[in-house]
């Protein structure tokens, strides 16, 4: 299922024994108990606040325009002028996906692996600092 | 060293994270009062006493709100909170030590990047709008730095999993070997928490942005969910840069509160202290400062991972 | 038990404060109480259960404050504060209307059944709240986005009182800008008009304490706006100690120590480098950028807070200056994101007291 994943364990110092694929299914049962535990406390403080708040349904209200009157729906299409700075993000978030698991051979792989993850990282900084320069990051 | 912890501590997550959260949110009260003139222990009552006005306070819908959007975002940040914390260890054990643990941490707080536009979209409302849009492009500038903060962390100890990160620091702590990274944790934490000099998405300039048009215990779910947030971030930083529990005579846990107590104490008094930080300008910071200092800080633990 | 009522005499009220042209002096004393009792100021009337208006009534003002009243979830009161002296008391009275539990039932319940009333008249909307969708416009590049009527004041917190920022949206970019003034236009500045306020015995507006008050004034305002609300609430109490009467001891060092850490605020300077910067052709008050603007009122702050220093500071900004100001923010603030928009309008801080009949010009 991980390969990656018993490196990991081998360099944890002080660790028992080598966690087996039986642990890797088993790990992911507590944070459902807490994703529980959460939709518990959410609902619970919802419903104390139906017991005591004032009335129990919504008021229905006009959006706030500093008191002036809704002309539109205010659901629009967004003008997303920093849209460049997402396609950058995009590029180095999926450099992110080879960076993780990166992490756990550096040890093993040694200097190659150092060079090569740097020499990719490096391209990828020339790309940010064009854009800089193309003004990527301004906007107003 | 033992990785995870019994079930039932999975109670104490959320025990934990809201009272370092009503923490924050007194001190800030306090500090506060004392800057208006009034008596600063007024301030320790003070998240108490709006939660109780907010409990009471009716709830409000627009026409055209999408509901299911408004609602969910809202419930969403204390989810992230509290899911978060799985992998945060007390002392030597947390609930669930993945060995994925930083990857999980890292997709839990990109929740909230989903929880806020829903809640600035799903008003219907101009002010939530530019709020939620707002906070879009605050992750886009913050995360890379803060991704790479974390996997430099993680590159020290040749590990995702977070009871190695602190284990590799039995000799020195993070925060020395890698100050850059760890200044960077610290900022980000503030920008993921919307928190303070990052709070524009549900700034004053904008009537409460993102959070404008919520009262009642839906207001008082976002903003108890934010302060937990604040706190999980915070706890975060003690395993993957101040040791974990590690320290002279107390027990493990009561380290790790007393290291969590004293980073949620510096955010508080780092959003006393700051003013708001404009997006558009610090977007540019982010990318041209931030990622190239991250990232030669991740070339100087890599090489000195290679070396050691 | 009766636990709501309980949880409501606990809770700390959260005041929504509107300022109607005329309405400076009531402001001040209502912030002063609001902030020596420990309560709240909203940001929007959703999270607010306290109305405060300050300033005289006007019929125009008075249909948006109804309409604000609306949006205001329950249980709420509403005060009206005239003057200065009904402050402590119309306050009083707002949070005895706030716990009387079975008076907000009947009002809640009366706001359902007028809801449902409506709901069963039945206007056959095809759109949710019979609204329509946003409509869209060129941008400056030509290309063709949605735009969004948004106004900016009269009901906003840290606001010019009685403006209105009639303006159109694309993303969160002003594309066109428009003032209109609310409410009613005869009187005078609070700042230049001869004090008659019990609490301030100088009569002087060329006194530097009352200059300096002024320019307190503005600068928390902006403050507020610039997301440092520690840095404006203190200015908001120093503000008030410059308007006693009898000014308390250590309270020049104490200004001179707030002045110097705003001044130094690397972030502020930041935030408001080169927003709304204004030529050499408008009056002196007004020139630079926001940064040169707030500087300045910070130099009055410190000159009133030296010590045996003569009343020579400048009297506060007369009318012209206010009118530029206002004549300034259409064209200032289009092209601008919202953040730097409001920004810009803080940092002019034009006085609608001062403007008289004056009509804004036409926007941007």
């Amino acid at each position: 299922m991980d390969r990656g994943h018993a490196d990991g364990d081998r360099r944890g110092a002080g660790r028992g024994a080598p966690a087996g694929e039986g642990e890797h299914v088993d790990s992911f049962v507590p944070a459902l108990v807490l994703a529980g535990i959460t939709a518990v406390l959410v609902t619970g403080l919802y419903a104390l606040s139906a017991a005591v708040r004032l009335r129990k349904p919504p008021v229905a209200c006009e959006p706030f325009l500093s008191g002036t009157a809704a002309t539109e729906h205010a659901a629009s299409r967004y003008h997303v002028r920093w849209y460049a700075v997402t396609l950058l993000f995009l590029a180095f978030d999926m450099e992110m996906v080879f960076m993780y698991p990166w992490v756990l051979v550096v040890a093993d792989k040694g200097v190659p692996a150092v060079v090569e993850m740097f020499a990719f990282l490096a391209v990828l900084v020339a790309a940010v600092l064009y854009a800089w320069r193309e003004g990527a990051f301004r906007w107003t | 060293m033992s990785g995870a912890a019994p079930l039932w501590t999975a109670l104490l997550v959320p025990v934990l994270l809201l009272a370092f959260g009503y923490g924050a949110a007194a001190g800030t009260a306090a500090l506060r009062a004392r800057a208006a003139g009034t008596a600063p222990g007024a301030g320790l009552t003070a998240p108490a006493r709006e939660a109780a006005r907010l409990l009471v306070q009716r709830r409000r819908t627009i026409p055209g709100a999408d509901t299911l959007l408004w609602r969910l975002g809202g419930a969403l940040v204390p989810a992230a909170a509290v899911l978060a914390a799985l992998v945060v260890p007390l002392g030597p054990a947390s609930v669930g030590d993945l060995s994925v643990g930083v990857v999980w941490f890292n997709a839990m707080e990109v929740v909230v990047w989903a929880a806020l536009w829903m809640l600035g979209w799903g008003a219907d409302s101009a002010w939530g709008l530019v709020g939620g849009y707002r906070f879009l492009v605050q992750g886009l500038s913050y995360e890379l730095p803060h991704m790479f903060a974390l996997t430099t962390a993680a590159l020290g100890a040749g590990s995702l999993r977070v009871s190695d990160i602190v284990a590799a620091q039995e000799q020195v702590w993070f925060a020395v070997l890698m100050p850059a990274a760890f200044a960077v944790y610290l900022v980000s934490a503030l920008a993921m928490a919307f928190w303070g000099p990052f709070g524009t998405p549900v700034g004053r300039d904008l009537a409460g942005g993102a959070a404008a048009e919520l009262s009642g215990v839906d207001l008082l779910v976002l903003r108890a969910g934010r302060y937990m947030f604040l706190a999980v971030v915070a706890a975060m930083a003690v395993p993957l840069f101040l040791g974990g529990g590690a320290g002279p005579l107390l027990p493990g846990w009561a380290w790790t509160l007393a290291k969590t107590a004293g980073v949620v104490a510096l955010l508080v008094w780092l959003g006393h202290r700051l003013p708001a930080v404009r997006m558009d300008r610090f977007t540019e910071v982010g990318w041209v400062v931030l990622v190239p200092v991250t990232l030669l800080q991740a070339l100087v633990v890599a090489v000195f991972v290679l070396t050691r | 038990m009766d636990v709501t009522g309980w949880l409501l005499r606990r809770a700390v009220p959260c005041a929504f404060v509107v300022t109607a042209i005329g309405g400076t002096g009531a402001r001040l004393a209502v912030e002063r109480a609001v902030r020596e009792r420990g309560w709240r100021q909203a940001l929007a009337p959703a999270e607010a259960d306290l109305l405060v208006v300050c300033g005289p009534a006007d019929p125009e003002l008075d249909e948006m404050l109804d309409r604000v009243w609306g949006q205001m979830p329950g249980p709420r009161a509403r005060a009206g504060v005239p003057s200065p002296e009904g402050a402590d008391e119309a306050l009083d009275r707002a949070r005895a209307d706030l716990l009387d539990t079975a008076a907000q039932r009947r009002d809640a319940d009366g706001r359902d059944r007028a809801a449902r009333e409506r709901a069963g008249a039945g206007d056959d909307e095809h759109m949710p709240g019979g609204l329509a969708m946003a409509d869209r416009g060129e941008d400056r590049d030509g290309l063709a986005l949605d735009r969004l009527h948004l106004a900016l004041g009269p009901a906003l917190p840290d606001w010019p009182a009685g403006l209105s920022l009639r303006t159109v949206l694309q993303g969160d970019v002003v594309q066109e800008a428009r003032v209109h003034l609310v409410g009613a236009r005869e009187g005078s500045s609070f700042w230049t008009a001869p004090r008659n306020t019990p609490r301030t015995a100088d009569p002087s507006p060329e006194h530097p304490r009352t200059t300096a008050a002024a320019a307190l004034d503005a600068a928390q305002r902006l403050l507020f706006v610039a997301g440092w609300p520690a840095a404006a609430l203190a200015g908001r109490r120093l503000r008030d100690a410059l308007l006693e009467p009898e000014a308390g001891p250590g309270l020049g060092a104490e200004l001179r120590r707030w002045a110097r850490g705003v001044r130094r605020s690397r972030l502020l300077r930041w935030a408001t480098d080169g927003l709304g910067a204004v030529g050499d052709r408008a009056p002196e008050e007004l020139r630079g950028d926001a940064t040169d603007r707030w500087s300045r009122w910070l130099d009055r702050i410190e000159a009133a807070a030296e010590p045996g220093r003569s009343a020579s500071a400048p009297a506060p900004a007369g009318s012209g200056t206010a009118r530029a100001a206002l004549d300034l923010v259409p064209e200032l603030v289009v092209g601008r994101e919202l953040a730097a928009a409001r920004l810009i309008v803080a940092s002019l801080d034009p006085d609608t007291e001062a403007v008289g009949a004056h009509t804004p010009e036409r926007g941007a």
